[in-house]
C-alpha cells in the first residue's frame, strides 16, 4: 500500500464525516446552504477525493521534513561541539517545570543545573519560540515590498522541496516521471530569493552577499547538472524510482548491487561538492560569510524571518542529501528486516553528518577560487563522468556481446 | 507583569497598563470617515487599535497574557543571543567562555554578527567618547525585547580609565542596563552567572507580550 492509497482511505473517512455537517449546515442556514452542498457534492466526486488524499499526502511529507529539521539542527549543534571538545546545548525537559510553574501561578524555583543537563532537543522549542517574538524591523530605506517578497520566495521554495523527493517507492507524496528535474528547478529558484533580498535591504553587506549567490549559481549549477546527466543516462529516466531500481538491478562482484557512486565515482564526488554550493554550507557559504560581510543577505531581517531563513537553509541541506542519496547512494534500497524508509534516512543522515564534519574542517573559499573551482576543475571532470558512462552504456555490452564475457555492468 | 520603565523604542511599549473605558475611544471612527476609501495600511492600525482596546477593557488581554506569558517567557530566556561584539579585554573573557573550557553553548548562547538578530549586548571594556554614538546605534538596531549586560568594571563605572577625559563613566549613562557583572577582568564563569542572573530577571521582569504597544 502506497501513502496516497493510505491518504484516499483516511479522505474517504474524511468525506464521510464531513457530509452529514454540511447537509446539517444546509438546513441551518437556508441563504447560505448553495456553496456548502456544492463543496460537499464536490468532495464525494472521485476529483475531490483526490484532492484530499493529495491534500494529507502533502501534509504529511511536511511534518516528516519538520521533525528531521529539528533533529539536523539539533545533529549539527550538538556534532560541532564534540568537534570542538564541548558539549553544545544542554537544555533539559526539566526546564518545562519551570514552564508549568509560570502557568499555574506557583512560586518560582531556580534549579539552573537540572535546567541545563539534558540532551538539548527544546533548545530549537525555545530558539522558534523566542523568534516569533522579537519585533521585525523593516529598515526606513529598504525596499519594503521587495524586502518582503524575499524571505517569502526563498522559504516557499525551499520547503517545497520537501513534497518532492520519496522517502521510498511507496511513501512519496509526489511521483512525477521528471521528479529529479523539478527537485533542481525547485533547488535554483532560490538563490533569486537571495538576490532580491540582498539588493532590497539597501545595506552593502546584504547587496554583495546576494550578488555573491548569483556569481555562486554560475559556477555550480552546470556541473552539478552535467554530474546528474551520466546518472539519467544510465537509468533512462527522471523518476527516482526507476533510478533507484536501476541501480538495485546492476551487480557486482558477488552478486552485489552496483549503487552508482562505484562506477560514476567521479560523477560523485564533483555532484558532493556542487550540491555542498547549492545548498550553501561551508566551504561554500560566500554569500553570509560572517568574517567577511556582517551576516551576508541576511544582515538586516530580524526575529522570525531569520529564524525562517535559518530554518530553510537546513531543508535545503536535508533535500540535496536526499537527492544525492537517490542518485548515487542507491537511494531506500537496503537489507531486509530494516524498512526502506529507514535506510533512506540512515543514508541522508550518514551524508549530512559528513558535511557536518566538513563544516567544522575546512575554510572558506574565495569568490574568484569558485569560479575557477566551477568552470575549470569541475566542468571537465563532470564531462569525463559523462564519457565514461558512454562508454557503459553504449560501448561496453557491444563487446561483451561478442567475446562472451560475463555481465559485471 | 507591567513595565513601569520605559525602555528602548518608546513606542512599542505605549499601550501597556492603559485602561480606556469610552466607548468613542475603543471603536473609534476610521479616520477617512468612510470604509470603503480606506487605505490597507490605515485599515490595519484602526484594527490593531480596536482589537487592542477591545482585549484591554474586557480584560481578555490579560487573561491571554497569563497564558502566552510564560510560554514566551520560556523562549525568551532560554536562548538570549549575544552580539558579536568586542571592545577590549573582557572581550577576550567573552571569547574564552564559549571555548570548550568554559562551553557557554551550553546555555543556547549563539554569538550573531548582525544586530538585528541579537537579544543581548554585553558591552565589555571602556566606552570612550567616539565609541559611545555607535554603540548607542547598535543598541537602537536591536530588535525589542532586548537586553544589556555590563561586563567589567570599565562598562560599570569606567574602571581604571575613571579619570581619562575621553572615556565614558558607565554604559549605564547612556543605555539602560539590565546586568553588571564586576570584576577586572571578568572570569568566563562569571559572565554565565550574569547570563543566569538575566535569565532570572527575564523570568520576573519580563511583561509579557501579547498585543504589546
Ligand atoms: S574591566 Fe578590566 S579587563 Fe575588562 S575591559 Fe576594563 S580594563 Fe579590561
Amino acid at each position: 500500500m502506497t501513502l496516497f492509497d493510505a491518504c484516499r482511505i483516511m479522505a474517504e473517512w474524511t468525506v464521510k464525516v464531513l457530509i452529514p455537517v454540511f447537509e446539517f449546515q444546509e438546513g441551518l442556514f437556508p441563504p447560505f446552504s448553495n456553496p456548502a452542498g456544492w463543496v460537499a457534492d464536490w468532495l464525494a466526486t472521485e476529483g475531490g477525493l483526490d484532492t484530499m488524499a493529495w491534500f494529507y499526502a502533502v501534509n504529511i511529507a511536511f511534518m516528516i521534513g519538520m521533525t528531521n529539521l529539528i533533529l539536523v539542527i539539533h545533529l549539527e549543534r550538538k556534532v560541532a561541539a564534540r568537534i570542538q571538545d564541548r558539549r553544545g546545548p544542554m537544555l533539559s525537559f526539566r526546564s518545562l517545570r519551570e514552564l508549568g510553574e509560570d502557568l499555574s501561578g506557583q512560586a518560582p524555583s531556580w534549579k539552573f543545573k537540572k535546567n541545563y543537563s539534558g540532551i538539548g532537543i527544546l533548545q530549537n522549542l525555545a530558539d522558534g519560540i523566542k523568534a516569533i517574538t522579537k519585533e521585525l524591523i523593516v529598515p526606513a530605506k529598504a525596499d519594503k515590498f521587495l524586502f518582503t517578497m524575499g524571505p517569502i520566495i526563498f522559504i516557499s521554495s525551499s520547503v517545497f522541496l520537501l513534497a518532492l523527493f520519496p522517502l521510498s517507492d511507496r511513501f512519496a507524496a509526489s511521483s512525477a516521471p521528471a521528479g529529479l528535474m523539478v527537485i533542481m528547478a525547485a533547488f535554483s529558484i532560490a538563490p533569486i530569493g537571495v538576490l532580491t533580498s540582498g539588493w532590497a535591504s539597501n545595506n552593502k553587506y546584504s547587496m554583495i552577499g546576494g550578488m555573491r549567490s548569483a556569481a555562486q549559481l554560475m559556477s555550480y549549477e552546470i556541473p552539478l547538472l552535467l554530474s546528474m546527466a551520466g546518472v539519467f543516462l544510465l537509468a533512462g529516466s527522471f523518476d527516482p524510482v526507476v533510478i533507484v531500481e536501476q541501480q538495485q538491478a546492476s551487480t557486482w562482484f558477488f552478486g552485489l548491487p552496483m549503487w552508482n557512486f562505484i562506477p560514476q565515482f567521479i560523477g560523485f564526488a564533483v555532484f558532493m561538492i556542487c550540491i555542498l554550493a547549492e545548498v550553501e554550507r561551508v566551504p561554500f557559504d560566500l554569500p553570509e560569510a560572517e568574517a567577511e560581510l556582517v551576516e551576508g543577505w541576511t544582515t538586516e531581517y530580524s526575529g522570525i524571518r531569520y529564524m525562517l531563513f535559518l530554518a530553510a537553509e537546513y531543508i535545503r541541506g536535508f533535500a540535496g542529501a536526499a537527492v544525492a542519496t537517490i542518485l548515487f547512494l542507491g537511494g531506500w534500497a537496503g537489507p531486509w528486516p530494516v524498512p526502506p524508509e529507514i535506510w533512506f534516512l540512515l543514508k541522508v543522515y550518514l551524508i549530512l553528518l559528513f558535511w557536518i564534519f566538513i563544516r567544522w574542517s575546512v575554510p572558506r573559499i574565495r569568490t574568484d577560487q569558485i569560479l575557477v573551482l566551477g568552470w575549470k576543475k569541475l566542468l571537465p571532470l563532470s564531462l569525463i563522468n559523462l564519457l565514461i558512462v558512454i562508454f557503459m552504456v553504449e560501448i561496453y555490452p557491444y563487446f561483451t556481446e561478442i567475446v562472451n564475457l560475463p555481465e559485471v555492468f | 507583569m507591567s513595565s513601569k520603565k520605559v525602555r528602548g523604542n518608546p513606542g512599542l511599549r505605549r499601550g501597556v497598563g492603559s485602561k480606556t473605558t469610552d466607548l468613542d475611544e475603543i471603536m473609534e471612527d476610521p479616520p477617512a470617515g468612510d470604509w470603503l476609501t480606506l487605505r490597507s495600511d490605515q485599515l490595519l492600525e484602526w484594527i490593531d487599535n480596536a482589537v487592542y482596546n477591545v482585549a484591554e477593557t474586557t480584560g481578555m488581554r490579560e487573561v491571554v497574557n497569563r497564558v502566552t506569558r510564560p510560554i514566551f517567557n520560556y523562549g525568551q530566556r532560554f536562548s538570549p543571543h549575544p552580539l558579536h561584539f568586542g571592545i577590549m579585554c573582557c572581550a577576550i573573557e567573552m571569547g574564552q567562555a564559549s571555548a570548550p573550557d568554559h562551553d557557554i553553548d551550553r546555555l543556547g548562547l549563539v554569538y550573531r554578527s548582525s544586530p538585528r538578530q541579537c537579544d543581548v549586548l554585553i558591552v565589555n571594556g571602556p566606552v570612550c567618547e567616539k565609541l559611545r554614538p555607535k554603540l548607542k546605534t547598535l543598541y537602537e538596531q536591536m530588535p525589542e525585547p532586548k537586553w544589556v549586560i555590563a561586563m567589567g568594571e570599565c562598562a560599570i563605572s569606567g574602571g581604571p580609565y575613571w579619570d581619562s577625559y575621553s572615556v565614558v563613566a558607565g554604559a549605564d549613562t547612556f543605555i539602560p542596563v539590565d546586568v553588571y557583572i564586576p570584576g577586572c577582568p571578568v572570569r568566563p564563569e562569571a559572565l554565565m552567572h550574569g547570563f543566569l542572573t538575566l535569565q532570572k530577571k527575564i523570568r520576573e521582569k519580563e511583561p509579557g507580550m501579547f498585543l504589546r504597544r
